[in-house]
């Protein structure tokens, strides 16, 4: 019995050294991984390294301004829509920020007050695309003085259709 | 030295968040299918966390022993800190509907840090109090007890008195040493409940616990100016930049802290003069 999880380590290496050709569907290569597409991303957003984009949370990244600077950008230019006061829950933006600090591959996630699937107002939910998408502070990932890409996102709170808080 | 200690905590983090189980307890209980998932849980974990390996390797886990609730929350992390919450629902769930005990605390910690959902965590917080006999521990990270993460939820609901007794109660238990950030959080709640003198007694309390701070000097300074004594309002203003500036502020990898300064509200109080 002792024997089995080796086995099983022994598969599970071999199908890593094995790459991308024998791994199935079931999982990307790391949990949250965004794949270019061509369909809604824009062309000229490229990587520095396709294979290697770690998360926000494990190189040094941040935004010019730190967070006051993104919470003053959405107090200034997000619109809140009287008719959507009984919209609250979840929409979340992640996005690549590359080594030079531009941003791109942005997806978009809504979820409700307790985290089940929800579909917010297209304007709420577009508004709020389209100004992430605006935002020019990020900084690129560094690591050891390495300029890196890098996971971001950004969650926004919804209370009565207007953003209660932003996170993380 | 911020960015050292943030990445030394994001990899451990990664690699090992919870204390592991140990799998010879399912062995001589004559449990064999729970010995052989927690053997394989345990090859599991060491792949990095959120990779496709790791999450093949925890669903073969679950294949043999479906009930084997670490490896439901194991699995769930990766969507958690990657923002992806609708799936991190479900497994982290899981978890706790198998081991409410286990991983109530930890769901009512996370849905505090990650999402600001004040009110859930609490329900968390509060069911794992009903459950658990005497203490019901700490945050994940551990910054904080988890009645002390209650009480800043509480906060944010509008209870800062609820808030405040929360703390102290805490802060009175027997055996219990005070956490990292536990005073600073009751002083701010103390300035907001405008008792500056208070406040200002419990940051002396807060140094001792944690010196070199900015957000010490800076709620100090806040104090000072509610009393009136800009002097000494400016020194501690001008020493939270200096702190701030040496990267000696709250900070975590994966979110923003209650109660944090910036250095922009610093140089903007600054900028007020008296």
């Amino acid at each position: 019995m002792r024997l089995f999880p080796f086995l099983v380590l022994a598969l599970l290496f071999n199908a890593c050294r094995s790459g991308q050709s024998v791994q199935d569907k079931r999982y990307p290569a790391h949990v949250g991984d965004i794949s270019p597409d061509p369909k809604q991303d824009d062309p000229a957003f490229t990587v520095c390294r396709e294979n290697y984009v770690p998360q926000y949370y494990s190189l040094e990244s941040g935004y010019e301004g730190e967070k006051p600077a993104i919470e003053a950008f959405f107090r200034k230019n997000f619109v809140q829509n009287k008719k959507h006061k009984d919209v609250d829950g979840y929409i979340t933006i992640r996005f690549v920020v590359n080594c030079q600090g531009k941003t791109g591959r942005f997806r978009l996630q809504e979820v409700g007050p307790d985290l089940d699937a929800q579909q917010f107002p297209a304007d709420l939910s577009n508004q709020l695309l389209r100004l992430v998408k605006s935002l020019q502070g990020w900084k690129p990932g560094m690591n050891t003085g390495v300029a890196l890409d890098y996971y971001q996102y950004l969650t926004f709170k919804i209370k009565d259709g207007n953003i209660a808080e932003i996170l993380p | 030295m911020k960015t050292l200690t943030a990445t030394a905590i994001a990899l451990s983090a990664a690699f090992a968040s919870f204390a592991q189980p140990n799998c010879n307890v399912f062995k001589w209980e004559g449990d064999s299918a729970r010995y052989a998932a927690c053997e394989l849980y345990h090859v599991a974990i060491e792949f990095y966390q959120g990779s496709y390996a790791s999450q093949v390797a925890l669903d073969s886990v679950l294949k043999i022993c479906p009930t084997f609730d670490e490896a439901w929350r194991t699995k769930s992390i990766p969507y958690l800190k990657r923002g992806d919450f609708l799936a991190w629902k479900p497994l982290i769930d899981k978890a706790v509907e198998l081991n409410p005990g286990e991983h109530l605390g930890y769901r009512g910690w996370c849905r505090y840090q990650f999402l600001r959902d004040y009110a859930g965590a609490v329900r968390d917080l509060e069911m794992l109090d009903s459950l658990k006999e005497g203490d019901i521990g700490y945050s994940v990270n551990g910054d904080y007890h988890l009645n002390t993460a209650k009480a800043l939820c509480y906060k944010a609901l509008g209870q800062k008195t609820k808030a405040v007794q929360l703390i102290e109660n805490q802060l009175a238990t027997a055996g219990y040493s005070p956490g990292l950030y536990d005073y600073l959080h009751l002083a701010v709640l103390q300035l907001e409940l405008g008792e500056p003198e208070k406040a200002l007694v419990t940051l002396e309390k807060q140094e001792a616990t944690c010196p070199k701070l900015a957000e010490n000097a800076w709620y100090r300074a806040l104090a000072f100016r509610q009393t009136g004594d800009s002097v000494r309002a400016r020194q501690y203003l001008a020493l939270a930049r200096e702190q701030y500036e040496a990267g000696h502020f709250r900070s975590d990898p994966y979110d923003h802290p209650m109660d944090r300064v910036y250095l922009s509200d610093i140089e903007r109080e600054m900028a007020k003069g008296n």
